[in-house]
This record gives C-alpha cells, structure tokens and sequence, in this order.
C-alpha cells in the first residue's frame, strides 16, 4: 500500500549529545567509535562531576534520589549542559531539563550549527513549520520533584507553579515553539525507545497530508536522578536530543525562490538542491508493526523484508540500531539491540553496523534519531541506510533511508 | 495550514468505547449526555488531606478484568486499563471482531496528558511515607506507550502502527487526526484512536495551586466559574473507510471530515486567542466547511476564567456575532485530560445521530464576557449536519476536529 513517508526529505539535522554540543562533536564521536565516559564528561563540564543534577538547578531538588548515579554504573550525561548557561535565565525558572536539551538543539538546527566549519546557513521555519517530538515519560525528575513537595511541605499544594506544566510530557515540543516562534502543528509522542522512527512517520504523514511546509522532528531524554531511580537495573545511561528537518521531497508552490530538489550530487554533506536546499536523506520506507511475543529478532526480520521489498539488500551500506541492550528480563519483552543486531544479519547481510547506544548510553526516546543522525554523519554515499528500533512494550520500527 | 483540495477515502465513525464518570459505553453515555448527569463525587482515588476543597469526576465502580481478558489487569496501569476497556468496546459497538481486524492494516492511536503518571506518584508515595523502592512491575507501569501498545497486545494486532500522543489536554483530538490521515490516505484500513486518563493527583495539585479547581462544580461560561474538576476515563473511536463499512453494512456514527492542528507559541499555561482561533480556521478549511455550515461547538470550555473567555473571543472572531450554539460537555464529566476532546468527539457524534445537543450543566448567569448560547442545563432537540470538537492544551497545542452527519 502508498507508504506516506515516501516524498520527504531529510535536509538538516543537529544534537546535543554525551559527545557536546552540535553536529560536528557527534559525528566525531560516532567516527572516533567511543564516548567520554562520565569522569571525563565531569572535568570538562565542571561542576557536575558531584552529581547529575535535574532541571531546576537549586531549589529542593531530590538531591536524595536513591540509586543516583554510583557503583559501577556509566552515566554519560551531556557535557557542561547547565539550563541558565545554554539558554539564559528569563523563561528558564523551573524548566526541565529535556526541555532545555530540546530548546538548544532545536536553536541550533535554526541557526545553522555551525561550530563544526560545515554550517549550513540554518533552517528557515515559516508558520506552518511543526515540531514532532519524542518522549518516554516527559521529564521524571520535574515529575518526581513536584509529586515529593506535594507530599512532604506542610500543605500538599505548596509546590512551585512554575513547574507544572515542565511535568507535561508535551513540555519539550511546546517550549521549542514558545522559544522559537514556531505556530505551526506541535505534537509530541510518547513512543520511548521507538520515537525517533515514529516521529519521523508521523512527520511525514503531516507533510504528505499537506498539513506542515516542514516538520523537526527526533527525540529528547534527559538524565537525572531520578530517571536513574526509575531506571534500576540499566546499567548505562545517557541523554541528549537530536533533531532532523524533514521537508517535501518537492516543492510544488515556489515561494520566496524556493524551487524543486534536485538529486544530491554525493558528496559527504548530501547533494545541494536547486533552490538551496540540502538533501541529506530521502526516506524511501518506514514500517511499523508490534511483536507479540517474545522473538523481537523475527519481528525486526520481518519488518526489514517489507523495508526491502522494492530494493536490494545488496544497496544497503550501513545500518544502525537505536535501543539499548535491555538489561531487565523482567520486561515484558526481550526487547534489544542484540535482536536488532541478529535480524540485520538476517536480512540485509554483514553491512557496517553503528550502535550508537554503546557509544553515547541508553538515551530512551531520543535514541533512535541519533542512530539516523549517525547515519546521516558517517555513512558511505551514495546509498542505502537502515535504522532499526524495538521498545519494551513490543513496538517495532524500521526505516530505510537513501542518501544521495 | 490546510490539508488542501480533498484527496483520499472518506472516513466514518463507526464504533466507540466509552469509559466516563456518567456511564459506560455508548448507549449509557449518550442518556447521561441528553440527561445531563452530572460525574461529581468527592475524590476518593488519591489522598486529599489538607486541600481545601477535594471534588472530581472519577470511575467508582470500574472493575478492570470485567473489560480486559487477555492481559493480567495488575500489569497496566489505570490509564492503560481504561483505554484497553474502551478500545474492545470500540470494536464490539462497530459489530467487529479482533479477529477481523487482526487482518488488515492499521493504526492504535492514544492521547494522554498523564500516562502512567499515577503509577509514578504511587511509587514517589511509597519512598517518601515508608522508603520503598519501586517494584519492576510499577515500573513498568509508567511509560505512556504502554497505552496504545497494550490495545495492540490486548487484541492481538500486529500488522499496526501503534502511538501514543502526548499532547496534554488536545491529545484525543490529536490522535483521531492521526488516525484519520492513515485511513484517509490509505495507509491503514481502520484506525483505533482517542484517548485515556486516570485520576492523578499530580494533576489535581497543579491546577489547585494554579487556582483553577472550582471548589463544587464546573460551570462553563457562568459568571460564577471558577475552574475545572478533574476527572478521568477513556474514549476510543473506530474510524473505517466509508466504502468498507458500507460494504459491511455498518452503521455509520458520522463522518470525521477534518480537523485541524497549530501551536500559539505565545504562553506556557495561557490559551491565545489568535491561535485557537487559526486552529479552527485551518480545520474549516481542511474539511471544506464554511463557518456558517457547522451547527454546534463542542468546546473545550474548561471553566477556567481564561480559557472560556478566550475561546469564546475565537470563536466569535472566526463564526462572527452570532456564532452556533456553543456546549461544554466538561461540565458533566470534568476534565478528563487526554480523554477529553476523545470523549467529546464521541458526544459529538452521537449528538448527530440521536438529534440532540448536550447542555452545558450548573449554569447559572451567562458571562457577559462569553456571550454564547451554551444550552444551560437542559438538552435540545436539533437536527445537526455539522459538529466541531474543540480542543486546547497547556503549551498552547490546539487540535479541532470536524464531525459531520452522513447522509450517504
């Protein structure tokens, strides 16, 4: 049947990762295959060796959180990420902090992001530019910090107002437009592990229904202590937000000088289009489906033969996997990376695969737009790229993505 | 933006599961809605010690696994369990089997505000009063996928897109347009979407401390309005290609002929005038209805100062002086976050099909500042071709459906 997804074009992209702050820091993480582990995160960002602090810095936070950041455990948070310094104060009291990951990045996909030398002169959003985010829970530790107050002040309503709303797991997506006067459709998703990949669908649903002139879309988690509380038994967690821009494949109304897209002429930034305009990527497929039972591996399998159906396994030069290694068989599922990992095998053959998870931490629902973006960074071209994506509740997605 | 010049299937309503303070399922609904029940009963789901004032609109008697039979009820959590209870009444009310659906393409769709957040406040509670650490299965609980994952697992569907929408209190809006694209375009034969809340007293706290709980009722549009009550439930809506139900000869709720989405970008917690009013414009135009055509507002008529007053002004900016009538149904069932515009859509349609329009209930003088007909406290007989469904959420996420009566 007609996949919408086909007719979008992927034409700019930014992070704020484990890796610092913009495109050009994660594709030399990505390249460099390694991540600075928290001790090393923790010297360059200051004063947040101590701990992993959440949102609101200060003020009665749950400094408490048991089963904070210790023992053994790698916590890759992004380095020297302070919600004051990255966005100022005004507008910032009580924000969480996946909000302000997603502010800052989204700031850089419009701005160009351009500390790396290959800025692209930014994305220029209209009226009708949306913003399609992806969450696992919204942000736990504003949630967790709000429900304690509640609980434990001498009335249960003397908690701060200002934090409300940062609660919301639609806080991310909304700050964005708030931030960056962006009116068009805004919604946010709550698809954990599968976010990036269903935001990316669900982007180009609203394109194709004529519904937005260009969708950002990706994923955002944050890391806090009290993700990591409610996050026993993950043994590697990380945290970021990364952002694509997804627009029409063409153009058919030419406003301002805007013309069609060309072909990308193969180069490692993607091709330059007609009317300005870089194609990084060009969807071809996305599919979704959910796995009833225990065997991810047959699912994922099952999704990639529907992804190639129209195109040769042998056109496939990369692939990358968005979730982490599931560490707890008392999920509902054995849902991860490693039955991502078996059905590329399966299917498309020994391509190079990027993990991104063991690179940068488990980053919930931002995870499977940094496999895309590392794709999008490091990948040979031209050709065909694969993303994959499980979640614990049994939802699967792929994506198969043409690079020009 | 509009969706433009009309491509793609027609598509109708043609089952729905109800869970509501004033009745399960369709039938039960819609009497309490002609009725105007009201779902007002003291708070008894969470603790309320020490506020002042402690009513809401909750479900006393749901009994999970008298809705849920394949899933052991104790894995989901209570927004889960509602929208897994109203999405088998869904399918049941459109006269299909799981197994029917098990064989097409399609796509599970929730909104919520809250997902599992009352899961989340159980287990906060349960450290901060006796220092227990959370068990994997509350945990599990809390992640709001599990929504619309649990509807796929409950019914055994695979062959389906499954997502849940986040966007607060817009979010059953949002996912009926979602779930009306891939049927429309034909990316999926039918679409099962809505949305769902539990009783949350996170929720209840931030809207007390924002001085937006009325201390008995909700009143819309009164003078006297002084906020909203929180309530819960679910509803879920079975949206078909017209050509497969006709084929089926299913009965037909009504039509779903566009809706619309934007964002103000101006306030956090503040509706906006301009916004809401360019969200109803944008979905007028998607499903190619002039203002003069729609013959009732469902609003989303919180009764909060702010919102009533501001969705009235956009509503008389884009209807002008005399717009159509103009109801709450919040007014029954209190505010149900993201099950709200779901539950409402559904009133909406059976508004049309059983000719009559839901009265804005606890009415007593209408605000000069909203001058609107709201239908105070009793129903009205009418003859409705055309209903819009509004719906505006904190961070200013604004979602309008259309709904229209099918006359073949």
């Amino acid at each position: 049947m007609a996949d919408p997804a086909v007719g979008a074009v992927i034409t700019a992209w930014s992070a704020i990762s484990p890796f610092g702050f913009g495109r050009a820091a994660f594709a030399a993480g990505v390249r460099n295959g390694g991540a600075k582990d928290r001790a090393t995160a923790g010297a360059e960002g200051g004063d947040r060796a101590a701990d992993v602090r959440g949102g609101a810095e200060g003020e009665d936070r749950a400094a408490d959180v048991r089963g904070g950041a210790g023992g053994g455990d790698r916590v890759r948070e992004v380095p020297g990420f302070v919600i004051e310094e990255a966005l100022g104060k005004k507008g910032t009291f009580g924000m969480d902090r996946a909000s302000a990951l997603a502010v800052a990045t989204v700031a850089r996909l419009l701005g160009g992001d351009d500390d790396g030398g290959d800025g692209d002169g930014g994305v220029r959003p209209d009226a009708d530019t949306a913003v399609v985010l992806g969450t696992t829970s919204g942000s736990n530790q504003t949630q967790v910090d709000f429900a304690t107050a509640s609980l434990t002040r001498r009335k249960p309503y003397f908690v701060e107002p200002a934090m409300m709303p940062f609660g919301l797991m639609n806080s991310a997506a909304a700050q964005c437009a708030l931030w960056h006067g962006l009116t068009g459709a805004n919604t946010t998703l709550a698809d954990g592990p599968v976010s990036g990949l269903s935001t990316l669908a669900y982007g180009a649903r609203l394109l194709a229904a004529g519904r937005a002139s260009g969708v950002i879309c990706g994923g955002v988690e944050e890391l806090t202590p009290a993700r990591r509380w409610l996050t026993p038994g993950e043994p590697d967690l990380g945290e970021g937000c990364a952002v694509l821009m997804l627009e029409p494949a063409r153009v058919e109304k030419t406003n301002g000088g805007a013309a069609g897209v060309d072909a990308g002429d193969g180069t490692a930034g993607g091709g330059e289009a007609g009317g300005g305009r870089t194609v990084l990527a060009e969807i071809v497929a996305v599919d979704t489906r959910m796995c009833l039972d225990r065997d991810v591996t047959g699912a994922v399998a099952g999704s990639l033969r529907k992804l190639l159906a129209d195109a040769g396994p042998a056109e496939v030069v990369a692939a990358a996997t968005s979730t982490a290694t599931a560490p707890d068989a008392g999920t509902a599922f054995a849902y991860d990376s490693e039955a991502e990992v078996a059905a590329l095998r399966e299917v498309v053959g020994p391509v190079p695969l990027i993990r991104p998870a063991d690179l940068i931490g488990d980053t919930g629902a931002a995870g499977a737009t940094f496999a895309m973006a590392a794709l999008l960074a490091t990948a040979p071209r031209p050709g065909l790229v694969i993303a994959t994506a499980s979640a614990p509740d049994g939802k699967i997605a792929t994506v198969l993505l043409r690079l020009p | 933006m509009a969706g433009g010049a009309r491509t793609g299937r027609r598509v109708v309503l043609t089952g729905a599961g109800v869970l509501s303070s004033i009745g399960f399922g369709v039938r039960e609904f819609a009497a309490g809605l002609r009725a105007g029940r009201s779902g007002v009963r003291p708070i008894e789901r969470f603790d309320t010690t020490g506020f002042d004032r402690a009513n809401g609109c909750e479900i006393p008697d749901f009994q999970p696994a008298q809705w849920i039979h394949r899933l052991d009820p104790a894995t989901l959590g209570r927004a889960a369990q509602f929208a897994v209870g109203a999405a088998g009444m869904a399918v049941a009310d459109a006269g299909l089997t799981a197994a029917e659906l098990r064989d097409r393409r399609g796509v599970v769709c929730v909104g919520t505000t809250d997902g599992g957040s009352g899961d989340l406040e159980q287990i906060v509670t349960a450290r901060v009063r006796s220092s227990v650490e959370p068990e994997t299965l509350a945990l599990q609980r809390i992640p709001a996928s599990t929504l619309s994952s649990s509807i796929a697992r409950e019914l055994q569907l695979s062959d389906v897109d499954v997502m849940t929408v986040a966007t607060a209190c817009a979010a059953g809006n949002y996912a009926i347009g979602s779930g009306f694209d891939a049927v429309r375009s034909g990316a999926a034969d039918y679409a099962l979407c809505g949305g769902a809340d539990g009783m949350c007293r996170t929720t209840f706290t931030g809207f007390y401390r924002l001085r937006s709980v009325a201390p008995d009722v909700p009143r819309p549009f009164d003078v006297d309005r002084a906020g909203i009550l929180t309530g819960e439930g679910a509803g879920l809506l079975l949206l078909e290609p017209l050509e497969r139900a006709r084929a089926r000869g299913a009965r037909i709720y009504a039509e779903i002929l566009g809706y619309g989405l934007d964002c103000d970008a101006r306030h956090q917690v503040a509706p906006d005038r301009s916004g809401v009013a360019r969200c109803m414009r944008i979905a007028l135009a998607d499903a190619e209805i002039r203002p003069s055509e729609v013959d009732l507002i469902s609003a989303h008529g919180t009764g909060t100062k702010a919102n009533d007053v501001t969705e009235v002004g956009a509503i008389r900016e884009v209807f002008g002086e005399r717009p159509p009538r103009t109801v709450s149904m919040k007014s029954m069932l209190g505010h149900t976050m993201g099950a709200a515009t779901a539950l409402a859509a559904i009133g909406s349609a059976v508004a049309i099909t059983e000719r009559f329009i839901p009265p804005t209930i606890n009415h007593r003088h209408t605000d000069p500042d909203c001058p609107i007909d709201c239908v105070p406290n009793e129903a009205a007989e009418a003859e409705l071709r055309v209903v819009q469904n509004n719906g505006l959420a904190f961070g200013g996420n604004n979602a309008v459906v259309l709904l229209g009566r099918f006359d073949g």
